[in-house]
């Protein structure tokens, strides 16, 4: 693919000004995403900072420059201020950058703490053309809005957990728990809606002319994820959790081969007759119970054993390779080490490094490849404070 | 505070939805709820999506559970894109929209005559998102994958599930509403780029990719360390305890998260014991965690002997993030999802009223559009063939019997 730099009106958001003063995940990985479309973000931390940068892994040279990765991928390209939220002196220095920014970013139930007394109302009627994101655990109404939750709590509530492990992969037993996705799913999410919430409050604000207060619930982003099970239960009147779901079609199966695991997927008839002659036109393949995807579901008992003993000596990458070869959408799973270093992902150019002076590590960059390109994303990880001057000096405070 | 409401926030965009299955009809059922009017482009030639069971009441293109659910808030129209004059019609209809978002195999739009470049000749500024599982570009864009495929090939997997066991993957088929959050991501800020540049673009998003951005951690320890990250199974790399426990009952779990000194002590206040007080395997964030398999298991003795409803408010009550497990009913019938009006009632013609889920926006002047019914097959064609395009009935007759509008 093409390289270098999109054209600047890639950035949509050159020009416009962002106030974040959130915490953890959710509401700095929102205002970093419309940092990376161009907006000067201005991170608002209070005198012990924000405590994901707290959070293992640390990168860095030395002890001293030790960075959380995660805080790194959160919060680079931002500028940080210190504001103690206890000083009249501060919290006229914050209403001065407010009054200069398009979005704030924030992440408490009760703003009075942080903001002066400021209401959602107050908000709106002192800085109209201001667009407000507000995303909490549970949003700011409703019987669960001063419920504690983290990622693992969201995921458990928001209905992910029930479901997983998940089709194709399943509990092994009754005894086997729910299981978490090893990523700040919720919390990630919820940033990400935060985002696209603001946008299009910004795009609303070039028709009304003023701005709007948003409101996101992580718990509603991820039961936004789960819609497609709802509908099945609410539907077909059985929840399918995270348990075996006979068949309706096969093979559509997380199965073992000789170096890992694959999703065998191959009940259209047109990749299972690609399957078949993969696998060398074995004689059972003819029998009648397995003459549509429909049959191999229901005598998937019968199936599953014939298969197995091809699939047990298929090394995962020559599978791969076999099956995409015939248009079979069937894949190994592969490990993180040879996921972002795949052919794929090298040509796509998709991993950034964490730190701009360094190649210590690297993390996932802009999502996107617009007009053919990857749009360049990044910047430094600001120090605690490292801005207050600066930004103090631009709103004359 | 402003006394009227203003309209919803994307009115007066309209979105010509090629969408096939999940991704990309879920992030259309999304911008109809922010204002957009989105028109679903659809063949009886070929009609995955309506063919997805389970189906309220006799199977049909208008009673799918998995179509009802993505295609709210749409129109449909039906045009057969494997006749020339179908193409044709379907970039009249471009002309007339702001953004245009498929996720066909790459490379089949390019074959139909309606590439990018062939849109942008008869729209300047369109919008155009391509979804797919790789990508648009590299090797494997012309590789075929489910939502089981990049699960497994992102990584997602491979960091997900216990210490020496297989990598493991979730529901929900997560990497289709993932990257559906990402397209829509994609779109609000094409419409912000072409609002500030007259310019519209196209927006290549590789499903994987999508579900990379949400690894962050773990691709920053590997990329660092040149080690594969340990699966932790429901562990977290600082905090414990933080699992899944099972609870009294019959299937019943309770997620319980523990964080800093001040949790801890209202644990040991809750549970008990004073082995867990006086335990040196336990006495700092660090211990805990490097011993949290007998913590868990201290834990566990406790959460199992209760009702996990019961226990979560226990929990909460002392500060302590917990919470029961809910299923796809209960989720349905939470009172605060329905109290704040994210479980929606669908009433669709065919299959009946049911509670749906929502979307995770609420705006103080702007307002929501209320939830519509999925179109049943073809609704629209009046609408889309008379109404935008101007053919008269007759042509629409003609175009019929020829099987394009079809």
């Amino acid at each position: 693919m093409t390289s270098g730099p999109a054209p600047s009106s890639h950035y949509p958001l050159s020009g416009l000004r962002v106030i974040e003063t959130a915490q953890g995940v959710a509401g700095p990985y929102c205002a970093r995403l419309l940092g990376d479309a161009g907006a000067d973000v201005v991170k608002i931390e209070g005198p012990n900072g924000d405590f994901a940068r707290q959070e293992p892994p640390f990168v860095g040279a030395t002890d001293f420059s030790a960075e959380s990765a995660l805080f790194a991928y959160l919060n680079r390209g931002k500028r940080s201020i210190v504001v103690d939220a206890g000083s009249a002196q501060d919290r006229a220095a914050l209403r001065e950058l407010l009054s200069t920014a398009d979005v704030l970013i924030h992440d408490s139930l009760d703003l009075s703490g942080s903001y002066a007394g400021m209401t959602p109302e107050q908000l709106l009627q002192d800085f109209p053309q201001l667009v407000t994101v507000s995303i909490t655990p549970f949003g700011e109404s409703g019987p669960y809005a001063n419920l504690l939750a983290d990622d693992l709590v969201l995921a458990g509530m928001g209905g992910l957990l029930a479901v997983s492990p998940g089709f194709p992969d399943h509990v092994i037993s009754e005894n086997e728990p729910p299981l978490r996705a090893n990523a700040h799913i919720a919390e990630l999410i919820g940033g990400a809606f935060g985002a696209i919430g603001g946008l299009v409050a910004l795009s609303a604000r070039d028709v009304t002319g003023t701005g709007d207060y948003v409101e996101v619930s992580l718990h509603e982003s991820v039961a936004a994820l789960l819609g497609w099970n709802l509908a099945v239960t609410e539907y077909g009147g059985a929840a399918v959790g995270r348990y075996r779901a006979p068949a309706r079609q096969a093979p559509n199966h997380y199965l073992p081969c000789a170096d890992g695991w694959v999703a065998l997927v191959a009940f259209i008839e047109r990749h299972w007759n690609s399957l078949v002659e993969l696998m060398g036109n074995p004689e059972w393949a003819a029998r009648p119970e397995f003459a549509t995807g429909p049959e191999r579901g229901v005598n998937w008992d019968l199936l599953e054993p014939l298969l197995l003993d091809w699939l047990i000596e298929q090394p995962s990458q020559t599978f791969f390779e076999a099956a995409q070869a015939r248009g079979i959408p069937s894949c190994p799973a592969l490990s993180l080490s040879e996921a972002i270093a795949s052919d794929q992902a090298v040509a796509r150019d998709y991993l950034v490094s964490i730190l701009p002076d360094g190649d210590l590590g690297r993390l996932p960059g802009d999502p996107f490849v617009i007009d053919g390109r990857r749009r360049k994303v990044g910047g430094a990880v600001p120090e605690l404070g490292e801005h207050t001057p600066d930004i103090l000096g631009e709103v004359g405070a | 505070m402003t006394s009227s409401r203003e309209p919803s926030p994307l009115r007066g965009l309209r979105v010509i939805d090629f969408g096939q299955m999940i991704a990309v009809p879920l992030l259309g059922q999304w911008l109809g709820r922010l204002g957009a009017e989105v028109i679903l482009v659809e063949s009886r030639v070929n009609l995955p999506s309506r063919a997805f069971g389970p189906f309220a009441n006799e199977p049909g293109p208008n009673t799918s559970s998995i179509f009802n659910y993505m295609n709210r808030n749409k129109r449909s129209c039906t045009l057969n894109l494997r006749t020339p004059k179908g193409v044709e019609l379907a970039k009249r209809l471009v002309s007339t929209g702001d953004v245009v978002q498929e996720n066909f195999s790459p490379g089949v739009m390019e074959r139909l005559g309606l590439g990018y470049e062939e849109l942008a000749a008869v729209k300047p500024d369109v919008i155009l998102l391509s979804l797919s599982a790789f990508g648009a570009t590299g090797p494997w864009s012309r590789y075929a994958a489910l939502h089981s495929g990049v699960t497994l090939l992102s990584g997602l997997a491979a960091v997900t599930g216990y210490p020496n066991d297989r990598p493991r993957m979730v529901g929900s088929s997560l990497p289709d509403p993932i990257a559906a959050v990402y397209g829509l991501l994609g779109l609000t800020q094409a419409l912000r780029h072409r609002a500030a540049s007259g310019q519209g673009q196209h927006i290549d998003l590789s499903m994987t990719e999508a579900i990379q951005a949400l690894l962050p951690d773990t691709i920053g320890e590997c990329t660092l360390s040149a080690r594969e990250p340990e699966r932790i199974g429901n562990g977290h790399r600082r905090k414990a305890p933080h699992g899944v426990y099972r609870a009294a009952g019959d299937d019943e779990w309770l997620a319980l998260s523990v964080d800093g000194e001040a949790q801890w002590e209202a644990l040991k206040g809750i549970i008990g014991g004073e082995g867990l007080s006086n335990d040196p395997r336990f006495s700092t964030e660090v211990d805990r965690r490097v011993n949290h398999q007998a913590l868990d298991e201290a834990v566990q003795a406790w959460v199992k002997e209760r009702d996990a409803r019961e226990s979560a408010r226990a929990l909460q009550a002392s500060g302590i993030p917990a919470a029961p497990v809910v299923n796809e009913r209960a989720l349905l019938a939470d009172p605060h999802l329905n109290e704040r009006g994210f479980i929606v009632q669908d009433d669709h013609p065919e299959a009946g009223t049911h509670p749906m889920a929502g979307v995770p926006w609420r705006f103080r002047r702007a307002s929501l559009e209320e939830n519509r019914p999925a179109p049943t097959l073809g609704r629209d064609n009046d609408y889309v063939f008379r109404g935008i395009l101007g053919l008269d009935r007759q042509e629409i007759a003609e175009l019929e019997r020829e099987q394009v509008i079809h």
